[in-house]
């Protein structure tokens, strides 16, 4: 332990650390219409500090429910919608939105940027969230929310058993906050890899934008998982399809499989980034470098990629077979092994420094404390016969409050205090931080260790009550308080958040003597971020500059189209979207189905006949941007307007298509050949018509005037988009229509 | 007897047998020879104008990574596993040419001279991991198909161990099927997965080399 003072800005030239004039007092619309990084991440976090309120009371409305044995506190259709709200409030509305504010604050400021790469798509992200959740919320205003769990299992979750709307208004809000999940995710990317400072490579990267970069790929590969589940809940529901019912073929285990192939990864996508805050805050507070960066980098990478593929460990009470139950459960023991020696990392870094306990650490010290318990019971789970008799008991409830709330949470916080003085310019106090921690550590072990000793004691989960058992009123009990005491330390942080914004000691640029470059402009920074970014030439570049090591510029890093990283990264999650689709389309063709099938209903040759238009369209847009390039502004609008007609005509046709099967009633509710067929084709043609929208609109830009060299970079995004549409449609008419001709 | 019998020619009564064997030839056996060559062999090679051109010709990612996934979803294909089941020659050629295809697969990842190498490591991450996502796609189809490859529905049984497979192990073809399509789905993906590893590794290591000491201390320094 060292008291070693901490001294504002050392190491940062003046010109750098200058207070910065602040511009006059902004007003609410200037939040409502900002595109700068800075504010959309505050909003983030205003917005889920409201949600993690809501999220919380209801919380203390069921362990006031489960205090004691035969409670009526809540009625159990009562406690089945607050149960399923305060996880789906928990995981999508505050731990994933909360990881992306940080992100989206951070990101640019880390890497010596101005802004994210694509400000407006940032801003959409935003509102696309905050829509998703207001809309949630608004099924109580409609009289029931959702109440299936979280992860909403079919059949409970499909219209025969879910009466009422609340799973309509879960599925849609669910939607829209993956679309500004994953819209988040590509400008994160886009925005690591095209606007890091000169020197600034990809493996001097700060550790937290390391992770976030990899959990942005993780979103991009699982979200869209999730996206295309829920449109086939939602045509279930809405169109009286039958993907998740056993009426009709459908199969509930494919809900399964399709929810925890998004379900798993997104545990990680939960997690990453707080290994990445735990990465930036001990080795600033140990005064030494991170032990083993290479390794923290590399395993992240690692884990990203094993969560994509251990999916069924979730499933291992479904009866799936002996076969995959050992596949799996092998595989997800393996994650512990980059994950543990991530733990040994930190505590490595820790050794031989010297540490300053201020509130940031001592949260930073308490996650690798939680996450290691509750890494360890996650390891228990692996083991099949220890899951099968642990599953949807409190144990479960036990391990994931350990991984997600001891763990990301503890890290968040961690974070907060660490970086609230560059977004406020003001530190948080001290001593309400010490009583911040301590009454939340003490809280949440007391609300959650027991648990553990319930489940194994065979209480189950999602029950509105239980029997008197003996010690089982007690255990509830001081779970029951410990959540009270958690609720205490909220208000605690709350009021050191109000104080401190007020009254609180000024910041300066650098409080903490960090190393990396959002360190290097003012608290609060600028609009424009950076005055002057400093050279960077290692990983710690402000270190670097307090000693002179600098001797030379440093040399930009590999940059790319911005448009195209995000366009390709775009059709990246419209890929893994379509896999999707294609995989239930090609699953139910193999089971026996009554009816019309793509055999006796479908037209091949008039498709093919159209399939020729869409591909031919794919060579015309070709031409056109050739057209482009030899600056021949006159044969350009020739072929895109061709390029429009063709997409029309394919569009035409399916329309014709359409019109002729539901005339002869086949339809999305008639069997599984007509939902997996109209929702694979109707997606598709939803496609080819956002395309169409975007040529339309570059073709009314051409018609009015020239265009110019900027322009032909958006062309070439609209192209990447229409040859995608394209490639999709000739695997799905191969599977559909060529199929038939076998 | 029988059960050394069963060990060399396991492949003739399960699917998972057969889909271990692929595994070993075309993933590991491979990368595991192109890790032990001398670095030495392979300069003497390329010393040679027609090796070197041969070499320039194969490693390209494109034609690479075609010929080691392709392998291994051609052999895989209902009809070509049946016929390499039923024709001699074809059996004789498998093997082999896994092996061959493996090898020219590895090739950019693993040379023994590093020039030859795929750069940047990132690029190789992504070429691996493609190999992944085509290799878990082939094994969930495996696993979740409800059509058994005809070759192991009913064995030959030349051996006398159906019964042994049959009643004592207790694997059912439905079953032999699914172990085969899981440990392509996953024990495979890891494999990709540990040279992932391996390549970041390695690209770590150079960047710790070759930047200048931007820490003079000793351990535990205090900043």
């Amino acid at each position: 332990v060292s008291d070693i003072p901490i001294t504002p800005g050392l190491g940062v030239p003046e010109v750098m650390g200058a207070g910065y004039p602040q511009a006059e007092r902004s007003t609410w619309l200037d939040w409502v219409s900002t595109v700068d990084h800075k504010r959309i991440g505050i909003l983030y976090l205003l917005a889920t500090l409201v949600f993690f309120c809501i999220g919380g009371t209801e919380a203390i409305l069921m362990r006031i429910q489960l205090a004691w044995a035969g409670n009526t506190f809540l009625s159990p259709d009562m406690y089945d919608q607050v149960f399923t709200m305060h996880g789906t409030t928990m995981i999508f509305l505050v731990v994933v939105p909360l990881l992306l504010g940080l992100a989206n604050y951070l990101t640019p400021l880390m890497i010596g940027a101005s802004d994210m790469a694509l400000p407006r798509l940032n801003a959409f992200s935003f509102w696309a969230f905050l829509f998703g959740g207001i809309l949630l919320h608004f099924s109580f205003l409609n009289g029931h929310a959702p109440d299936a769990g979280w992860f909403s299992y079919t059949p409970l979750s499909d219209q025969g058993f879910s009466l009422r709307h609340g799973l309509d208004y879960w599925a849609l809000a669910l939607l829209g906050i993956g679309v500004g999940t994953i819209g988040t995710a590509i400008n994160l990317i886009a925005t690591i890899f095209n606007l890091r400072t000169d020197g600034l490579t990809i493996r001097r990267l700060p550790l937290f934008v390391w992770m976030v970069l990899v959990n942005s790929f993780l979103i991009i590969a699982a979200l869209p998982a999730l996206n295309a589940s829920l449109v086939m809940l939602l045509i279930d529901r809405q169109l009286n399809a039958h993907f998740f019912t056993h009426v009709g073929g459908g199969s509930p285990i494919l809900w399964q499989h399709y929810f925890w192939a998004f379900g798993h990864p997104e545990v990680y996508i939960m997690v990453l980034p707080a290994f990445g805050i735990i990465s930036e805050v001990i080795p600033v507070f140990s005064r030494k470098e991170i032990f083993g960066y290479g390794f923290v980098a590399a395993s992240t990478v690692a884990i990203g990629i094993l969560s994509l593929g251990v999916w069924a460990h979730h499933m291992f009470a479904v009866g799936l077979g002996h076969a995959w139950d050992y596949a799996f459960g092998a595989s997800s023991m393996l994650i512990a092994v980059p994950t543990g020696v991530k733990i040994f990392n930190w505590v490595a870094t820790m050794w031989g420094g010297a540490i300053r306990f201020t509130t940031s650490m001592l949260f930073a010290i308490a996650f690798l404390f939680t996450f290691t318990i509750g890494g360890l019971t996650g390891v228990t789970f692996a083991t099949v016969p220890v899951d099968w008799q642990l599953t949807d008991t409190y144990y479960v409830v036990a391990h994931m409050h350990y991984v997600l709330f001891g763990g990301t949470l503890f890290a968040v916080m961690a974070g907060l205090y660490y970086w609230f003085p560059k977004m406020s310019g003001r530190m948080l106090s001290e001593s309400y931080g010490k009583v911040h921690f301590w009454l939340m550590f003490i809280g949440f072990h007391m609300a959650f260790f027991i648990q553990h000793i319930l489940g194994l004691d065979g209480m189950p989960r999602r029950v509105y009550t239980y029997p008197a058992l003996p010690g089982w009123t007690a255990m509830n009990m001081i779970s029951s308080i410990g959540v009270l005491v958690l609720g205490i330390s909220i208000l605690v942080l709350l009021a050191n958040i109000v104080s401190s914004l007020r009254a609180g000691a000024p910041a300066g640029p650098n409080p903490w003597n960090a190393w990396t470059l959002e360190w290097a402009t003012s608290s609060p920074p600028p609009e424009h971020d950076f005055d002057a970014v400093p050279p960077v030439h290692g990983r710690r570049p402000l270190r670097d500059l307090s000693r002179s090591l600098i001797t030379h510029p440093p040399a930009p890093p590999r940059r790319f189209s911005t448009i195209k990283v995000a366009m390709a990264t775009f059709i990246a999650s419209e890929a893994v979207f379509f896999v999707f689709l294609i995989a239930a389309y090609v699953f139910f063709h193999g089971a026996t189905v009554e009816g019309p099938t793509a055999r006796n209903s479908l037209n091949p040759p008039r498709t093919l006949i159209f399939t020729i238009c869409l591909l031919a369209s794919s060579g015309t847009i070709l031409l056109a941007e050739r057209s482009l390039t030899r600056s021949r502004q006159k044969s350009f609008r020739g072929w895109l307007a061709l390029t429009i007609l063709l997409g029309a005509a394919f569009l035409a046709g399916q329309g014709w298509e359409y019109s002729d099967l539901i005339s002869k009633n086949i339809v999305p509710a008639r069997n599984l050949f007509g939902a997996s067929f109209f929702t694979l084709t109707g997606f598709h043609g939803f496609h080819v018509l956002c395309g169409l929208v975007a040529l339309a609109a570059l073709f009314g830009i051409a018609v009015r005037r020239n265009f110019g060299s900027k322009a032909s970079s958006g062309l070439g995004a609209v192209a990447m988009y229409w040859h995608f549409v394209d490639a999709v449609w000739i695997v799905i008419f191969s599977l559909v229509y060529l199929t038939v001709w076998l | 007897m029988s059960l050394a019998r069963f060990l060399i020619s396991g492949d003739a009564y399960l699917f998972s047998f057969h889909m271990a064997k692929h595994i070993f030839l075309l993933l590991i056996a491979p990368a595991l020879l192109l890790l032990a060559m001398p670095r030495s062999w392979a300069e003497t090679a390329m010393r040679r104008p027609a090796i070197a051109a041969l070499e320039r010709w194969i490693n390209r990612p494109a034609i690479t990574w075609i010929t080691g996934v392709g392998a291994m979803i051609l052999w895989h294909f209902p009809a070509v596993l049946a016929a390499s089941m039923s024709w001699k020659p074809l059996h004789t050629v498998e093997p082999f040419s896994l092996v061959i295809c493996g090898a020219i697969y590895w090739w950019p990842i693993f040379s023994p001279l590093p020039r030859l190498r795929m750069t940047p490591v990132p690029h190789a991450a992504a070429y691996l991991f493609f190999s992944c996502a085509t290799c878990t796609a082939m094994g969930i189809v495996i696993t979740f198909s409800p059509l058994l490859y005809a070759g192991y529905a009913m064995p030959a049984d030349p051996y006398g161990m159906l019964p042994i497979i049959r009643d004592n192990w207790a694997i059912s073809p439905q079953m032999d099927q699914q172990i085969g399509g899981l440990l392509m789905w996953v024990p495979a993906c890891l494999i990709y997965l540990a040279a992932i590893m391996a390549m970041f590794a390695r690209w770590y290591a150079e960047e710790t080399t070759t930047v200048e000491p931007a820490d003079g201390d000793k351990k535990g320094c205090i900043a």
